[in-house]
């Protein structure tokens, strides 16, 4: 079963505004267990923090600076 | 006037309690063991940076450089960028729980962290309001701005839990405006990091400056009496509302917000 890792939905309400990832706290391939802090996203100074969503093993899909909007899938736990 | 210590509504701590309070404030909101917490503080001199900066290859030698000139740097976790602190800034730290789907969102957080602010500007005749300032340190969106200069910076963290989020929220207010010396350390850090960015003091306004020389004492003091009075206010209809709250606790000395 493959759990896509996402931007929350709920953060912001600008729906324009976009966020960048400022860390991996996880590397690729690494085994992750739910609610594990795996990564930060930054949007208007705002630091957010992106746990796992399942066990699994982390495939990164979007790299640290890359910009993010809600809703992006940055990356999946299989 | 000689103020009592008692009466002041203003933390004085080493940098590294005051985030160490935050830090620990912000990991028990998020177990679930609080719901909010305040804080009004000061602190030493020093240069605080978000860790995202700490991955660039010069950022060793900018912090043993602005160490040297007496400026140690220290990270923190809320977003943002590269600010002072010192004994002419005064930071207001405002955590909460938000339940999941529920406000605020990032931009009224903002708003809830900067009212306090912008109504005891009010209360002083000075009128406010939010924007960019090209020019400032930590520039953002959500500046308080005093005719176009950045009077406070404010940034957040935010932090799953279940059921929601914990959120900090963070406000950097300018008693006195920059002096040249704390930009030219802010520039020097920036070009040792190969950031070409170009902080102006023109671009930022201190309360000391906002109001009559001879008032500022009196002015700042009644002004973070009123910003302690509206948070604390919010704080204690917090706790009606959910539960546990707190304000300075596990800090020495006795002064709460």
């Amino acid at each position: 079963m493959v759990t896509d890792v996402k931007v929350p939905q709920d953060l912001w309400q600008d729906d324009g505004m976009e966020a960048v990832i400022t860390n991996w706290l996880a590397s690729d391939g690494a085994n992750v267990r739910n609610g594990a802090l795996i990564a930060e996203i930054m949007v208007e100074k705002s630091q957010f923090e992106i746990t796992a969503p399942a066990d699994g093993v982390l495939t990164i899909g979007k790299q640290v600076d890359d910009i993010v909007r809600k809703g992006d899938v940055i990356g999946k736990i299989t | 006037m000689t103020t009592p210590a008692a009466t002041d509504p203003v933390r004085e701590l080493a940098l590294a309690d005051a985030l160490a309070w935050e830090a620990a404030r912000l990991a028990e909101i998020a177990a679930g063991g609080r719901t909010s917490a305040v804080l009004l503080w000061s602190c030493e001199p020093a240069l605080v940076a978000p860790s995202r900066l700490s991955r660039l290859p010069g950022f060793a030698r900018a912090c043993t450089r602005a160490a040297d000139a007496g400026w140690p740097v220290h990270l923190r976790a809320t977003g943002g960028d590269l600010v002072p602190q010192g004994p002419g800034i005064v930071n207001l730290t405002l955590m909460f729980l938000r339940p999941q789907g529920a406000a605020p969102r990032l931009e009224d957080a903002y708003r809830q962290l900067t009212a306090p602010i912008c109504e005891a500007l009010s209360d002083a005749g000075i009128s406010s309001c939010y924007g960019s300032v090209p020019g400032a340190f930590c520039d953002g969106r959500f500046n308080v701005t005093v005719k176009g200069q950045k009077f406070a910076g404010t940034a957040q963290r935010w932090r799953p839990m279940a059921g929601g989020e914990a959120v900090q929220t963070h406000a950097l207010m300018l008693m006195r405006t920059p002096d040249e010396n704390t930009v030219a350390i802010l520039n020097r850090f920036y070009r040792d990091c190969g950031i070409d960015q170009v902080i102006r003091a023109s671009a930022h306004v201190g309360l000391h400056d906002l109001v009559q020389s001879d008032e500022g004492k009196t002015s700042q003091l009644g002004f973070l009496r009123t910003i302690a009075d509206r948070v604390h206010s919010w704080s204690a209809c917090n706790l009606s509302e959910r539960g546990q709250s707190t304000s300075n606790q596990s800090l020495p000395g006795n002064s709460p917000v």
